[in-house]
């Protein structure tokens, strides 16, 4: 098993190669120049060149990408063009914010789609399964943006039940803090929610025809104990699967959730990165995002041979 | 045949349609078994055999068991098939199933002892583990300390059904149904398992249901078989009686296709036709248009013909020796 795991872990580092240099890429292909935003009303030649000099603009590609690469590899991301922070601060002092909405999120997604999907498919086709299928659809269709705009105008305009906006870091006060972050992990869990209900209803669905299910009947266990146990765990891997790719889902969630409930997190680092055309500061951050998606494939692949003996003995 | 008060399992009327009004895919199914008794339900593919042992144990899907109609009488109890409360504290417990494919009937994602230990547990509380290990010894499986904690996908074919008879007779059942127990099995497994299974029907008293289509299977076990054909028991009776005068045109098919084993080489004799779809069956005998031996009255429904011993058939031209005039006509 162990021997598994650090096959897959060395597999993970031509993929991070990769990744790094299709993001350096990226910036070349992206319109705008970031000397132009730098320099802004001063656009004389001399200072732009000046510029390009000092940032390292002029050397070819691949010597760029080094010495980006390398400094990246000390934990050094460079500073960003347009406040001169460095860039990992940025990032280390983002990224708790969203990892926390993330968190929230999938715990809301999995709490609301998993239980929902279960019931849906052992009720398959009755009235209960119709109406998990109906919300499933309203949860898959609703935009965030608009449950997001509508929760705050209901609950925190006219109910003020929870704050509309703004975030509290957990180690100032733990209660507020999860306060502040239920509406938009909310906002953000639905939609994935969704996703999750119609897979674990699927999956479940092909796993109660199998014959071990009724095996586990015909030992007179309860109907309960068959579902909840013989058939959910043999239905769990492509659920697992699911939860891990919706991870990029989740981040491209949280750039929108941030910017609604106005919560200083990750995704507004992008949005803002983007559109002040802070190259450092995006590639920073996707290469970041990159990493955290790959961390949690590798993640979903260790749970697998935990919930299949069958891969554990497979070399 | 079905009532008789002493018998460990009595089945009667058991029928089950397609739909409301649809036909009946199983009509009028009824049989008696006696502890200690093994009776062969025999008869080709989709003639309905797996469908009755499904329904004994109720565990057909809720679309099918809306239409099913019959009783059982178990250990002296009465009991309509549709009673799924009193049927699941049955299952496992006094009654036992036996499924045909080892590979796919335990759980992959379990340890054998655990499965073994479960069946155990849910009707007994604790202790699961000992009476695994006491179970895995008992089947023949060797080492059983160490498989205890293997998956079935660490055992060959052969010692996953003998897990399989273990999780069955965990609990002692009065009754064991076993679906084509060997069907899936290499040739020289298959009589270990037919052994051990008789082996343990023998130390127990209990009494057993066997659905084979392997007519040799039913020369080496059983003590009754009933010959099923498009959903009824066409013929009935003991062993003997079944394979040394068969009176069923269906049965005398049935007997004539196995080959032998020795004399001159010859063409495999086959009944021509095939079963009929639900939907096809007719109101009179049910094998009457792929019957050598039919006239015009096959389109009425046959009589039970009763001959010595418990020995019945369904036709209207037994006894045999007037099958031969029959076919003189025909």
């Amino acid at each position: 098993m162990f021997v598994f795991f650090l096959r897959r872990l060395l597999v993970a580092v031509p993929t991070l190669i990769l990744i790094s240099i299709f993001v350096f890429l990226l910036q070349q292909l992206l319109p705008g120049d970031p000397v132009l935003a730098m320099a802004g009303e001063d656009r004389d030649l001399a200072t732009l060149a000046a510029l390009r000099e000092r940032y390292g603009l002029n050397e070819t590609l691949p010597v760029q990408y080094w010495v980006w690469i390398s400094a990246v590899l000390q934990g050094d991301f460079g500073t960003s063009i347009r406040s001169g922070e460095p860039i990992l601060d940025l990032i280390l002092q983002k990224l708790p914010v969203t990892l926390q909405l993330a968190a929230m999120s999938l715990a809301f997604a999995m709490l609301i789609g998993i239980p929902m999907g279960i019931v849906s498919a052992v009720n398959k086709g009755t009235k209960i399964d119709l109406a998990a299928n109906v919300i499933a659809l309203s949860g898959l269709s609703i935009p965030n943006f608009w449950l997001g705009i509508m929760l705050i105008l209901l609950v925190s305009v006219r109910w003020q039940l929870f704050p509309a906006s703004g975030y509290v870091p957990p180690s100032e006060d733990f209660w507020q803090s999860i306060r502040t972050m239920l509406m938009p992990s909310f906002v953000l869990g639905t939609g994935l929610a969704a996703a999750l209900m119609r897979h674990t209803r699927s999956s479940m669905l092909e796993v109660l025809r199998q014959d071990y299910v009724r095996t586990a009947r015909a030992k007179g266990l309860t109907e309960r104990r068959v579902v909840l146990r013989h058939a959910f765990r043999n239905a769990l891997t492509p659920i697992v699967t699911l939860t891990a790719l919706l991870f990029g889902e989740l981040v491209a969630g949280a750039v929108l959730t941030e910017q609604i409930f106005t919560i200083p997190g990750f995704g507004k680092l992008i949005v803002d990165a983007v559109f002040n055309r802070d190259y450092a500061v995006v590639q920073g951050v996707v290469l970041v995002t990159a990493f955290g998606f790959i961390f949690m494939n590798l993640l979903a692949d260790m749970a697998y041979v935990l919930l299949n003996p069958r891969l554990r003995h497979a070399r | 045949m079905a009532g008789s008060g002493s018998a460990l399992l009595s089945v009667s009327g058991l029928g089950l349609s397609l739909g409301e009004k649809g036909p009946p895919f199983l009509r009028d199914v009824a049989f008696d078994l006696q502890g200690g008794e093994t009776l062969c339900i025999v008869g080709e593919s989709g003639c309905g055999k797996s469908m009755t042992a499904v329904a004994l144990m109720g565990l057909l899907p809720p679309a099918l068991s809306r239409n099913l109609k019959g009783r059982m009488v178990f250990e002296g109890e009465d009991l309509s098939l549709r009673d799924n409360d009193r049927l699941r504290a049955l299952r496992g417990r006094r009654i036992a199933m036996i499924f045909q494919e080892p590979m796919s009937s335990l759980n992959p994602v379990f340890r054998i002892g655990d499965q073994i230990g479960e069946a155990w547990e849910c009707h007994n509380g604790s202790g699961g583990r000992a009476k695994a290990l006491e179970m895995l010894e008992r089947v023949g499986i060797p080492d059983p300390e160490g498989r205890l904690n293997d998956y079935p996908h660490q055992l060959s074919g052969g010692m996953r059904q003998r897990v399989m008879i273990a999780m069955a007779l965990v609990n002692d059942p009065a009754l064991v149904i076993a679906d084509e127990p060997t069907t899936a099995l290499d040739v020289t497994v298959q009589s270990q398992i037919l052994d051990l299974m008789r082996d343990m029907q023998r130390r127990r008293g209990m009494g057993m249901v066997l659905i084979t289509h392997d007519l040799g299977v039913v020369a080496q076990i059983a003590t009754r078989v009933a010959v099923m054909y498009a959903g009824e028991i066409v013929e009935h009776g003991t062993v003997e009686a079944i394979f040394s005068d068969p009176q069923h045109p269906y049965t005398i098919g049935l007997m004539a296709s196995v080959p032998p084993i020795s004399g001159p080489r010859q063409r495999l004799t086959v009944i021509p036709g095939r079963v009929p779809l639900p939907s096809a069956l007719r109101p009179g005998c049910r094998f009457s248009d792929r019957c050598p031996f039919a006239t015009p009255v096959c389109a009425t429904p046959p009589p039970a013909r009763i001959f010595d011993n418990g020995h019945v058939a369904l036709c209207h031209h037994t006894p045999v020796e007037s099958l031969a005039e029959a076919a003189a006509w025909a």
